[in-house]
């Protein structure tokens, strides 16, 4: 009775292994997105015809240029809240109606706390930082926020799967839709509630879908991406296109004659949360108009 | 029962023994000789909860998370599936920590409810898994955290969290298997269907290896320890409190804060299982109450203990803190949150912690009955406790968003309470297929 | 024709005497040619040539008062209306060295002090996306009120619509009250054997 539950036993065993060495050669086969595999996504969609060329970023076009560093300077002196930038984001980046507010939100500040302090609590119980519907507000003064892009981010150090990623090349931080679980770690990780989750599918008019960025699933994790589809084929982010102000700047941050350097030279400049060590490229200033009083 | 067989030689008082004896070891099988109405009908109810549970997480599958309460960036991003996961993730030591004392502190009077723990070890880790999975908004991806493990290990808690989950879980499965052998073997012969599986799972048993298993169990009590708390005051607490990015979450204090509510609250698991069942099967010989005696105690020092660190955090976050920071802690303490916060801590955890170290002191005053329903209600705080660690912070975010609410839908209650029904009738199931009570030396 | 009583009397033509309806007509046509020449004074009098005594500047607040915001802070009284209206010539603006410009040119009047705005303004980035060139400062701001016009501007916040679904009503019940049935059941069941 021993001898043949043995050889059974043994015969188990060596199958088990053998089912075992082949779906391990079958997951290491599957690719590892290290960032040189995004190199190599681009250029197989450059290579790929239109209409199918489409990558997890939505790039279709040039490739990131090395040693950039992609940063934007917002004026918080300038911005009148009127909201343009965000709805311009919305429908450049095909963001659903379910998702609100969408990649950038702006701010209602007043003087009562610091510049980077918390607001009143009446005011973050009512949601009058946000609930405004005339602007400029006499006292007031706005700040537009969304993904700052930073050079050490919290996001990309716990994300279980690796779909967000921080590109060396140009330091955007980009996302991968198709490897996201939607386990919302890098949500709650960003200190800036940056991240937008899609809790459902989004609906989006056909006539208005931007072909240029990719339309996300449901139960993904979507942000900001300094409009990549553009700030790599030589245009500006949207956001900075439309403001009606002038409060947003673009541009290479590694570059001392871009704009953003020299506005960042000639004025005193902050970075939300600069404490938490996330390095952020999005830096504020206040040149520009005056309150309004 | 089978007929035993009569040795002319014995005399009547012999004969008396030998019957006392058989009824003895059935004592300790006796759910798998005999299954009462009650017993199929509460199955019969824990399905229809579990089936309801299961519809509402079919619902959630197809129209996405959306059918929960959660939202971003105003509002909760994580509820009460994460609170779920790390209660049943955190409740799944008892049995591992009360057979590791078995094994290691040589407490045998701890012996009878060994398996009893092991089983809930098993059960509460898999409703942990199913609940991440819940919580997920692709769960068909799933396998990308194993497919790229490999690259991710070296800085994500999540993946860390996945490895040490799978680890301990193999290794309580595989103590669970080794120990119990020895009580398959007995009973194989006896059962038809049951025997089968037990031949199974005695594969390559010998006699006498009962001394092998005992060094392989001794040695995987130390493994199972440090996995303890490498998961319940480690890779879990990691996951909040390494984030600065949610006030209230990032303090050094998370790890020994969520191995203690572990400590506790699997331990009471373990003595609410064992008193429903002794009660249930009339075991109270076969489980005396010195063991809810020693358990109690530990109970209720570690409950005390586990107040202690409440009233630090608490401190901490409100003496000099930071604003956001004082703006949690107010909601916890005094705002919207605050009846929760009172009744968990008064009647959850004061309450039952005086009453269990009373009956400690006061030997006089101890009552089995008593320490089991108070074991029920310091889980139930738990699950309450966990809630308010995961939540508030959510709610009050560092940027001025306004302040948001989360009110869980019935989706996600319904998905709560089939996890629930789920594990109950997993472990009803087991003692219908495995006995539950580790066989006397005889 | 008067008729009463059967007497027909011709209403008889006019019969005051000859010297006064003469009189009576002078009085009408100098009237109406007093009229007409008031008229005509009135028409192609030109108002906006008014020109104060000695060249002094108009006292604009006495006939023109108007609330002002945040152009108020430019001067009291007629001290703001100078900013941008010539100081003689009602109806002409006139920049800061006072000479005159044309109506049509006013936005030069804005860019004098906002002049990062008029830069925008002129580069493109300023206004409506699609409709700079055409539109003058003036067409979204009030000069007298500025602030008034932002409204159209700001655009109202997003909101998500709620994506609850609502639950099963009558099979939530159902099955509340199966569970219900079967606990009490074992319930009751353990209870008679327990008294049994």
């Amino acid at each position: 009775m021993s001898n043949i539950d043995r050889r059974k036993f043994l015969t188990y065993v060596i199958g088990a292994a053998g089912i075992a060495l082949v779906g391990r050669q079958v997951a290491l086969a599957a690719p590892l997105r290290k960032d040189a595999d995004t190199a190599d996504a681009i250029s197989r969609a450059i290579a790929a015809p239109t209409g199918g060329g489409r990558t997890a970023d939505g790039l279709l076009s040039s490739a990131p240029r090395e040693g950039v560093r992609k940063g934007m300077v917002i004026d918080s002196g300038a911005c009148i809240g009127c909201r343009r930038c965000q709805y311009a984001c919305k429908a450049e980046n095909n963001v659903p109606d379910t998702i609100a507010p969408p990649w950038i939100e702006v701010f209602q500040m007043d003087n009562s706390v610091s510049f980077t302090g918390h607001p009143r609590e009446e005011e973050l119980r009512a949601g009058s930082t946000t609930s405004y519907t005339e602007s400029p507000k006499e006292g007031k003064w706005y700040m537009p926020v969304q993904c700052n892009h930073c050079e050490n981010p919290p996001c990309v150090r716990v994300c279980p799967t690796g779909a967000t990623y921080k590109d060396p090349r140009d330091g955007l931080v980009l996302m991968d839709y198709d490897r996201c679980v939607g386990c919302r770690f890098c949500v709650v990780a960003c200190p800036y509630n940056a991240r937008r989750f899609n809790w459902v599918k989004g609906q989006i008019p056909q006539e208005t879908v931007n072909p240029l960025v990719p339309v996300r699933p449901v139960g993904v994790v979507e942000k900001c991406t300094f409009c990549v589809h553009r700030t790599r084929d030589g245009k500006l982010p949207r956001c900075v296109e439309v403001c009606p102000v002038g409060a947003r700047h673009f541009g290479d941050l590694n570059d001392p004659q871009s704009e953003v350097s020299l506005l960042l030279k000639a004025n005193p400049g902050i970075r939300l949360l600069e404490e938490l060590n996330t390095e952020p490229s999005l830096w504020y200033v206040t040149r520009g108009r005056k309150f309004i009083k | 029962m089978q007929m035993v067989k009569m040795d002319p030689r014995e005399d009547i008082g012999g004969r008396l023994t030998l019957i006392a004896r058989q009824q003895h070891k059935d004592e300790l099988i006796r759910p798998l000789l005999n299954t009462s109405k009650q017993y199929l009908l509460v199955c019969g109810a824990l399905a229809l909860i579990a089936g309801w549970g299961i519809y509402a997480w079919i619902l959630q599958l197809s129209q996405g998370l959306g059918v929960t309460a959660m939202g971003t960036p105003v509002g909760a991003t994580w509820g009460v599936y994460i609170v779920n996961f790390i209660f049943f993730a955190c409740m799944a030591h008892g049995g591992m920590a009360v057979s590791a004392a078995v094994h290691l502190l040589k407490a045998e009077k701890l012996k009878p409810i060994g398996r009893m723990g092991e089983v809930l070890t098993i059960v509460t880790l898999a409703m942990a898994g199913f609940s991440i999975i819940i919580d997920m908004g692709r769960p068909d991806r799933i396998f990308n955290m194993i497919r790229y493990w490999p690259e991710r290990v070296g800085t994500s808690p999540l993946t860390w969290d996945i490895t040490v989950i799978m680890v301990y879980f193999v290794l309580s499965a595989s103590y669970l298997w080794l120990t119990m052998r020895r009580d398959l073997v007995r009973h194989a012969d006896r059962f038809d269907l049951r025997g089968r599986l037990y031949k199974l799972l005695l594969i390559g048993y010998q006699p006498g290896e009962e001394k092998k298993i005992d060094r392989l169990a001794w040695w995987l009590s130390i493994a199972i320890i440090f996995l303890i708390v490498a998961l319940s005051g480690g890779v879990i607490p990691w996951i909040f409190g390494l984030l600065p990015s949610q006030p209230g979450w990032f303090s050094s204090l998370a790890g020994p804060y969520f191995l203690t509510a572990a400590m506790a609250s699997s331990i009471a698991a373990v003595m609410l299982v064992a008193g429903i069942l002794r009660k249930g099967y009339r075991w109270q010989e076969v489980i005396k109450p010195d063991v809810f005696r020693t358990l109690g105690a530990v109970l209720g020092l570690i409950t005390a203990f586990y107040m202690y660190l409440t009233f630090a955090e608490q401190l901490t976050m409100n003496f000099a803190a930071p604003r956001p920071e004082v703006v949690v802690s107010e909601l916890v303490l005094s705002g919207e949150l605050s009846p929760l916060y009172w009744v968990t801590m008064v009647a959850g955890f004061g309450i039952p912690s005086l009453v269990l170290i009373l009956q400690t002191i006061r030997p006089a005053w101890f009552n089995v009955t008593r320490t089991v329903v108070l074991s029920g209600v310091i889980i139930a705080a738990f699950w309450a406790k966990r809630f308010l660690i995961v939540v508030p912070s959510l709610l009050r975010p560092l940027l001025p968003f306004p302040f948001g609410t989360y009110n869980p839908t019935w989706a996600e209650w319904s998905i709560i309470a089939g996890t629930f029904a789920l594990a109950v009738l997993l472990y009803m199931l087991f003692i219908k297929v495995f006995p539950i009570v580790e066989g006397h030396e005889k | 024709m008067v008729e009463y009583e059967g007497v027909v009397e011709e209403k008889a033509g006019n019969t005051r005497p000859a010297d006064s309806g003469r009189i009576f007509r002078w009085l009408v046509g100098s009237f109406f040619i007093l009229l007409l020449a008031s008229m005509g004074w009135l028409l192609f009098h030109d108002t906006q040539k008014v020109q104060a005594a000695d060249g002094a500047a108009l006292d604009c607040v006495t006939c023109h008062p108007r609330e002002l915001t945040y152009h108020d802070q430019l001067g009291t009284g007629s001290q703001a209306c100078y900013s941008c209206h010539d100081t003689t010539q009602m109806g002409e603006f006139h920049v800061v060295n006072g000479s005159v410009i044309q109506r049509e040119d006013s936005n030069q009047l804005c860019g004098q002090c906002h002049q990062s705005r008029y830069n925008s303004w002129k580069e493109g980035t300023h206004g409506i996306a699609g409709t700079v060139a055409a539109v003058g400062c003036v067409a979204c701001h009030d000069p007298h009120n500025p602030q008034v016009t932002f409204q159209n501007i700001t655009k109202p916040p997003l909101k998500a619509p709620n994506s609850v679904p609502p639950p099963p009503q009558d099979w939530a019940i159902i099955l509340a009250i199966s569970i219900g049935l079967l606990f009490t059941g074992a319930v009751v069941l353990t209870r008679r054997k327990a008294n049994a």
